[in-house]
């Protein structure tokens, strides 16, 4: 297509827009409410998965030696440890550690109830493990439970249980919502074009008479469509973006547990506004294509 | 070159001949009408040409090639060699005379170099230069098929096909579209008119092609309306 020719059908779709006003406005904000409730759920996916990174990266797994084993054998046992897959990394917890870390943290104040302790030291060595992949730590305790001299091994695997099914089914609901979502917005927008090639027949039928060719009258109101779906974007963007960006400093600075922090919105604004425009565009073309295919029978 | 062999157009909806076995040949800068009563098959011809809709059997020959075999893809190629001007004119009511000659040569693909000379130059044809700026609903009746004729001029058609193009006008005005119709005919285009006013034809003195019921009942070059013809 010539640019003469697409300027010409830019300006015509432009016109249209305007010349539908009412309808354009209620197509423009039903598309920008779809993908408003979009980027909520896909903030929300993204922060679950965000967060349950975080956990998983918080959780570790904490191996106890027998009492019995002597400094070479836990040693030992260290290397053996590195050497089971799926371990990211260790760190050795003796039992001086231990003792040290109850007498300082848990039982400050009282440390006369460990009395004697120094001389029988009644804890273990331990390490603390690190994995690469936590949705696969029944099978790593398994292994790390078969070497000698382990006493036993300590996970939090029912939360990491919990985090991971949660964050999955997150993730399905928020496909399905944007499925459901991009369906209605298509369905909006065909309608909104059914309605413009209605109110334009007559138009339509004089092109035809001229000798437009299909592809001509239809690029107008495909147009049409992708600057409705464009403008939603651009109109659903600014104001996730400024309701995260609030939400973000607000919990950072009310609600600042240490534990767990949601994803910058600066973070986020590039996918989202790529994400918007993308479907918002897609919407706008695929329901105004949808429509001319049913209707541009003169 | 016009050519109709043998052809028959029955409408399958209504079940009725529109045209049966017709056969007929138009040369290149002939000025026809084409007359009957109403629903006697002449706008079946217009449409036939346009290929609005396709023949039951038969040829359609336009300069050799047979339009009733053209792919859907090609019919609006055959269209740009046609001008088409309507009893209701059939113009953009949110469009000035400029753009609605304008949006005929978009349609086309014209460039804005070639639109910004052709379109005062076919407004001129007209006589309508001076109203280029205005709206359809300011301008009588008979101005207005005067931009349905301009519109249809500016692709420089080899064939205009005007169904009717007086019918809403008063006499006066009427002949003054007549005399911008001969005036292009004499320029070379071939005209081919359905028409139900006698005192045109009478006066024009043109070729006319008289159907009834379907049937080419005659050919006759500087016929008159015969007061047989119901309305």
């Amino acid at each position: 297509m010539s640019l003469s020719k697409l300027k010409y059908s830019f300006k015509e779709a432009k016109k249209n827009v305007i010349r539908n006003g009412l309808m354009s406005v209620a197509s423009l904000f039903t598309i920008a409410s779809c993908l408003l409730i979009l980027g909520v759920f896909t903030l929300l996916s993204l922060n679950v998965n965000h967060i349950t990174q975080q956990i998983k990266d918080q959780c570790e797994i904490q191996l106890y030696i027998n009492t019995e084993a002597t400094d070479e054998r836990v040693a030992q046992i260290g290397e053996e440890i590195k050497s089971v897959e799926n371990v990211k990394e260790i760190s050795l917890f003796t039992k001086e550690d231990t003792l040290a870390y109850a007498k300082a943290d848990m039982f400050d104040g009282n440390e006369g109830m460990l009395e004697g302790f120094d001389e029988d030291n009644p804890f273990s060595d331990s390490y603390k493990i690190v994995l690469h992949d936590i949705e696969l730590t029944t099978e790593t305790v398994t292994e790390l439970e078969k070497i000698v001299d382990v006493d036993k091994v300590v996970n939090k695997q029912d939360v990491v249980n919990t985090v991971v099914s949660l964050s999955g089914g997150v993730k399905k609901f928020t496909i399905a919502m944007m499925l459901v979502l991009l369906l209605v917005a298509i369905v909006i927008i065909s309608n909104t074009v059914k309605l413009t090639v209605f109110n334009r027949r007559k138009e339509i039928n004089i092109m035809k008479y001229i000798g437009a060719t299909d592809r001509f009258i239809r690029i107008p109101f495909v147009l049409e469509g992708l600057i409705i779906g464009f403008s939603s974007a651009v109109i659903a963007f600014l104001l996730v973006f400024w309701g995260y960006f609030a939400l973000v400093s607000y919990i950072g600075e009310k609600l600042n547990f240490g534990v767990v922090e949601l994803i910058g919105a600066g973070q986020v604004a590039p996918m989202i506004a790529v994400l918007f425009v993308v479907f918002g565009s897609l919407i706008g073309v695929v329901g105004s294509a949808i429509s001319m295919r049913k209707h541009l029978h003169v | 070159m016009i050519e109709f062999r043998n052809v028959t157009k029955q409408f399958e909806d209504a079940g009725n001949i529109a045209l049966s076995n017709a056969s007929f040949t138009i040369e290149n800068g002939e000025f026809v009408f084409l007359v009957g009563s109403s629903g006697a098959g002449k706008t079946t011809i217009t449409k036939l040409l346009m290929r609005e809709t396709n023949v039951s059997e038969g040829e359609i020959l336009l300069d050799g090639i047979d339009i009733t075999k053209l792919p859907e893809k090609e019919i609006p190629f055959l269209r740009r060699k046609m001008g088409v001007v309507f009893q209701d004119f059939r113009l953009l009511e949110d469009r000035t005379v400029y753009e609605n000659v304008e949006f005929a040569m978009r349609v086309v693909g014209a460039n804005s170099r070639e639109i910004r000379k052709r379109v005062p130059e076919v407004l001129n044809e007209v006589g309508l230069n001076y109203k280029a700026k205005m709206y359809p609903r300011q301008l009588s009746g008979g101005e207005q098929q005067r931009v349905a004729v301009a519109r249809a001029l500016a692709n420089h058609p080899l064939i205009l096909l005007a169904d009717e193009p007086t019918g809403n006008l008063n006499p006066k005005t009427a002949m003054e579209i007549m005399d911008i119709l001969d005036e292009i005919n004499r320029m070379g285009t071939t005209i081919i008119m359905a028409t139900h006013a006698k005192d045109i034809v009478d006066v024009m003195k043109k070729r006319v092609i008289e159907v009834q019921d379907g049937n080419i009942i005659r050919d006759e070059v500087g016929g008159e309306y015969l007061e047989s013809i119901e309305a």
